[in-house]
């Protein structure tokens, strides 16, 4: 009993430190990690004390385990879409923050098993980080990362209402039942994966190929999520107004560089505007980014045309935000 | 290499704002109403002031000037003391400034705000002044407290009918950013159909400007780069309709011109980006400009068809497009047709 009143105590003393750390972690991926061109979910919970006393409880039946040894005290985790998204986050926690510990789940598993496979880091917060400088007294307490596709995600969920663990002796019948399931898990990440791939290098249709282009680009500087139905909507409206395929194709190969030599000037005017974005929608959609190209390289085009489709003060809010040179 | 002034960059960082009541010319029975201090502005208005300012400076009114070394206008000292002392000296300077306007000013002048802004473009310094005309209705009061004027009521001001249109001047060290100008200015009370002295008022009277160049250079400038733009063009009908349009745009009654509504006005879309690529590639800005035909008198009322077979057609400013009617063949040659009376041979 003094063991658990000792978690009770301690529990009590640093759940709120756990929770503003985990407030502080989860606010700095969500922040950042739109600077490499994703916007996954990220969630975070400090642990329930009575999961935290029947986990210590259960591991002391099978070793020598303590509060202290508990490293998932606070969990966060990462849902991206695609399976290739999670290398580019391992980068970013790699770089971001100070990881004890990593466990690639699907390296260790043989070819011929199949489970949930996400990836787990064990971190604490790097203090050079100029966003974690002011926690100080939270450097030392060590979290869980979980990283994992939508897919793991729902398995992992449904998983758990199941109550299903692999290692629990089923008959065989439910047990390869569980096993096709997983197997069909798999094989849409594989799917999406190759369907993402494929439908990023797919060029019939100019609206589509520019938004795949500028979607992770509009996400590293507004830092939010956009509506898609309006963003292909408008892509087709305004690249309609090009009189010639060459120019169309001609913006398609220069988006790239345009918004790359202009991002400093990007990402000051989504800095300066962040708090007027519902002034002004248009930079809350990664069309922007077309509208400012067309204003700088075929600004006739645009403006003799806009008043057909939209409000004209929209593009003079557009082309003021992008100023002009004197 | 020149830094070039990006008008996205531009931050406020002081405001002043000052009053100007209408008087006659020579009656100092009433005076300006003075801010002793600036005026404070939350994040809101600075954004909107910005947004005004960059509005009026995008606008095809946005003209590059120098400081006239002749001109009486102290206006340049205090922008440039302003300046060098890093808006220390910002509060007295602006008051000079509007006591400089209210001296000029007379009875035809209409009551004014003056809005003056210390700041940075391109993380460098930059000093900002706006002339704001209202009507005598619109007032503006004093806050007898903090001894300015409260920066939302000019905001107010500027979203009604009751305050004209208002004229900008951005001003920088022209040394910081190796450039050939001190600033740029928009005036967007100019109309072309007003005459000079009311268009330059703010910019050679108050501020005590020219423009950056030769009104007569740019001018020819212009024709020559607008006509080797033309002579580009395949379609020999379509280049002698540009011909003589440029040729009828250039001889209207407007003292000030701009590439941009030249294109506007006579070139299709497709044609006018074109156009407006060819001309930044050689430096050259849509914006207006005064006009002035002195270099280019001569070639402007002519134009000149000359066939490849050497039968060359001439005709005066106006006549040409009413007289020869020109028609595409489907083997690419030119039709022309005149039907008139032979006057002469030579």
């Amino acid at each position: 009993m003094s063991d658990v009143q000792e978690i009770v105590d301690l529990w009590s003393e640093e759940q709120p430190k756990y929770e503003n750390l985990g407030k502080a972690v989860c606010a700095f991926i969500k922040y950042r990690i739109t600077d490499y061109e994703l916007l996954p979910e990220i969630q975070y919970r400090s642990k329930e004390l009575l999961s935290i006393i029947k986990k210590v409880k259960k591991k002391q039946s099978q070793k020598e385990y303590s509060y202290q040894h508990l490293k998932d005290k606070l969990g966060i985790r990462i849902i991206c879409a695609f399976q290739e998204d999670m290398a580019i986050i391992d980068e970013f926690l790699q770089e971001h923050f100070k990881i004890i510990d990593v466990e690639y789940k699907q390296e260790n598993l043989d070819f011929n098993k199949l489970d949930y496979v996400s990836n787990h880091y064990d971190a604490q917060i790097n203090i050079n980080i100029t966003e974690f400088k002011k926690h100080t007294n939270l450097v030392d307490f060590t979290f869980e990362i979980q990283v994992r596709t939508l897919n793991q995600h729902a398995w992992s969920n449904t998983a758990h209402s199941l109550s299903y663990k692999q290692e629990k002796d089923l008959p065989p019948k439910l047990k390869r039942k569980v096993y096709r399931l997983l197997s069909l898990y798999e094989l849409a990440d594989d799917e999406f994966s190759s369907v993402n791939k494929a439908l990023k290098e797919y060029r019939d249709n100019h609206s589509y190929t520019l938004l795949r282009k500028l979607e992770g680009k509009f996400y590293r500087y507004a830092k939010i999520d956009f509506d898609r139905e309006i963003s292909l909507n408008t892509i087709d409206i305004v690249l309609n107004y090009y009189e010639n395929e060459t120019a169309v194709n001609k913006l398609i190969n220069e988006i790239d560089s345009f918004i790359k030599i202009n991002e400093q000037k990007i990402q000051r005017i989504y800095a300066e505007n962040r708090k007027r974005f519902y002034e002004i929608l248009f930079l809350t959609q990664p069309e922007i980014f077309i509208i400012w190209y067309m204003l700088q390289f075929n600004p006739f085009t645009i403006e003799d045309n806009w008043a057909n489709n939209f409000e004209e003060g929209d593009l003079e809010q557009i082309k003021t935000l992008w100023g002009n040179e004197l | 290499m020149a830094t070039k002034l990006d008008t996205s960059t531009i931050v406020i960082e002081r405001i002043i704002v000052h009053s100007i009541p209408r008087h006659k010319k020579g009656d100092f029975s009433i005076e300006p109403q003075y801010s002793e201090q600036e005026s404070s502005l939350p994040d809101g208005l600075r954004v909107f002031f910005k947004d005004k300012i960059i509005n009026s400076l995008q606008s095809n009114k946005e003209l590059r000037v120098c400081y006239a070394t002749d001109n009486l206008s102290p206006v340049s000292t205090y922008i440039n003391q302003i300046i060098n002392s890093n808006g220390k000296d910002f509060v007295e300077q602006s008051k000079l400034m509007t006591k400089y306007l209210f001296e000029i000013q007379d009875g035809q002048n209409a009551s004014g705000i003056l809005v003056v802004i210390f700041g940075k473009i391109n993380s460098q310094k930059t000093c900002i002044i706006i002339k704001l005309e209202r009507d005598e209705g619109a007032q503006l009061e004093l806050d007898t407290k903090t001894k300015s004027f409260n920066i939302k009521d000019v905001k107010d001001l500027m979203l009604t009918r009751r305050t004209k249109i208002y004229k900008v001047g951005l001003f920088v060290d022209r040394a910081v950013f190796k450039i050939k100008y001190d600033g740029s200015t928009a005036d967007l009370q100019i109309d072309p159909k007003t005459k000079k002295e009311v268009t330059t008022w703010f910019i050679e009277k108050f501020l005590g400007c020219i423009p950056l160049a030769d009104p007569r250079g740019t001018t020819k400038k212009f024709y020559d780069l607008t006509t080797t733009f033309i002579q580009s063009i395949e379609e020999p009908i379509k280049k002698a309709k540009y011909t003589q349009d440029l040729n009828s745009y250039l001889q209207k009654n407007s003292h000030r011109i701009s590439a941009r509504e030249f294109a506007d006005d006579y070139m299709e879309t497709y044609e006018k980006d074109r156009y407006n690529l060819y001309l930044k590639e050689k430096n050259f800005r849509m914006s207006e400009f005064p006009k002035d035909n002195a270099f280019i008198d001569n070639k402007i009322k002519t134009i000149t068809m000359l066939f490849s077979n050497d039968i060359a057609i001439v005709g005066k400013k106006g006549t040409f497009d009413k007289n020869v009617k020109l028609e595409r063949q489907n083997d690419g040659n030119t039709k022309a047709e005149i039907i008139s009376k032979v006057k002469s041979i030579r």
